[in-house]
């Protein structure tokens, strides 16, 4: 891995290849968005109430691999979703997502990300993790203000049941979701110190 | 005179090969209808499209899975718009006849989904996204394709190994709580992702595939 451009043996133009490093991180990207389409379908109990995982990664998207990385990793998901791979849980594949109930929490995920992708790269761990907390709790009350907005569209005809649906309901677990971002964020900025590059 | 079992099989085979360019292009027109149509017109098209589960490669494991994942999503979604109308002053009955073709909509959707993945090959599905997404990102689409295949090959493994350190930690006897667990589970799976990812860029570069003509049509 280090960063150089394979040479072209079969005639392909240099400006066509793409270097290793580019290649590593499409394949970051692909993965953390493959990881934010498994976190819907792994769901933990917390007390009396489920949650999944979805949310917190994409959270972790953004601490891990920053602004423009993490765009890019939530970009691939939700392109993956919309061509029909099964990307958003409980079975949805296809438009499905973005025409149904759930098209503003899709909308906010891209906010989530960009916000909490802005804590990447902050040198110190004390600071990074304050920030990491701050952004990330402002990420996710964006993404669950655009989810209640989609919710009031779609399918509730007021926007208190969409405010208590869309928002009420997730704010009991969202910062345990949050904590688990920070924690498994941590883990991977401490073994790729470089993160996410691009605009580290 | 070919018997059901064949006719599926080669109606399957003929949607399988058909360009996959049209079958986005399909899946998106059908989807649109789908939002337009109310009461019967959603009854009778939900009912053509179910006809689709006739064909063997709609009848498969993970299909089924998503199709009663898909059921159960519309299921939920009727409730909510059912009670969201009834606490609104609305009458039982004229909120469920608003509810029903919503989750109508939704089941249609769903299967619509259900039969393009099934009937699509991901590398089929990564030259079509390039196809499509060229006029907009130039010399950079394919990497949206190559991208969209990663994803299919990640998706599987990533559920694979959180499962896997689910796993470990039970057989191993440890009593953590759910939190700790979950924040193992998913720590160990990023740890191997990172290293396949890795890996995967070499492959990629090994077998050039990292060459736009490759994902072209």
């Amino acid at each position: 891995m280090d960063g150089t451009t394979a040479p072209a043996e079969d005639g392909t133009a240099a400006s066509e290849q793409v270097s290793l490093d580019a290649l590593r991180q499409l394949a970051r990207a692909s993965m953390f968005a493959a990881l934010i389409g498994a976190g819907a379908f792994i769901v933990v109990p917390a007390g009396p109430l489920f949650f999944s995982l979805q949310t917190m990664a994409v959270s972790l998207a953004g601490f891990a691999l920053g602004v423009r990385q993490g765009l890019t990793a939530i970009l691939i998901y939700l392109a993956a979703g919309f061509f029909g791979l099964p990307m958003f849980g409980m079975g949805k594949a296809g438009p499905v997502a973005f025409m149904g109930p759930t098209c503003g929490f899709f909308l906010g995920f891209v906010f989530q990300t960009a916000i909490a992708g802005l804590a990447h790269g902050v040198r110190g761990r004390s600071r990074r993790i304050a920030l990491m907390a701050a952004l990330g709790t402002a990420g996710f009350l964006v993404m669950l203000a655009f989810g209640a907005a989609g919710l009031r569209i779609t399918v509730i005809p007021t926007w208190k049941g969409a405010f208590l649906a869309g928002m009420a309901a997730f704010l009991p677990v969202e910062p345990i979701k949050l904590l688990l971002a920070i924690v498994v964020a941590e883990g991977y900025l401490r073994r790729n110190p470089e993160g996410g590059r691009g605009d580290a | 005179m070919p018997d059901r079992k064949s006719t599926s099989s080669h109606a399957g085979g003929t949607a399988r090969r058909l360009d996959a360019r049209l079958k986005v292009l399909l899946l998106l027109g059908c989807s649109i209808l789908t939002q337009y149509l109310d009461g019967l017109q959603a009854a009778v098209w939900l009912a053509f499209l179910c006809c689709l589960f006739l064909l063997r490669d709609l009848r498969t494991g993970m299909a089924m899975r998503l199709f009663r994942g898909g059921a159960v999503f519309a299921a939920f979604w009727f409730l909510v718009q059912f009670f969201a109308s009834a606490f609104d002053g609305v009458e039982l009955v004229a909120a469920a006849e608003e509810a029903l073709p919503f989750a109508g909509r939704l089941i249609a959707l769903v299967v619509l989904g259900i039969a393009f993945v099934s009937l699509t090959p991901p590398v089929q599905t990564g030259k079509a996204v390039t196809w499509f997404l060229t006029p907009f990102l130039r010399g950079n689409a394919w990497k949206a394709g190559l991208a969209l295949a990663l994803v299919s090959w990640f998706l599987p493994n990533c559920l694979g190994l959180v499962g896997k350190a689910g796993d470990a930690a039970r057989m191993r006897g440890l009593a953590l709580p759910v939190r700790t667990r979950a924040r193992l589970a998913v720590g160990a799976a990023l740890r191997t992702l990172e290293t396949q990812a890795d890996l995967i860029a070499l492959g990629l570069a090994s077998r050039r595939l990292d060459r736009p003509r490759v994902w072209r049509f």
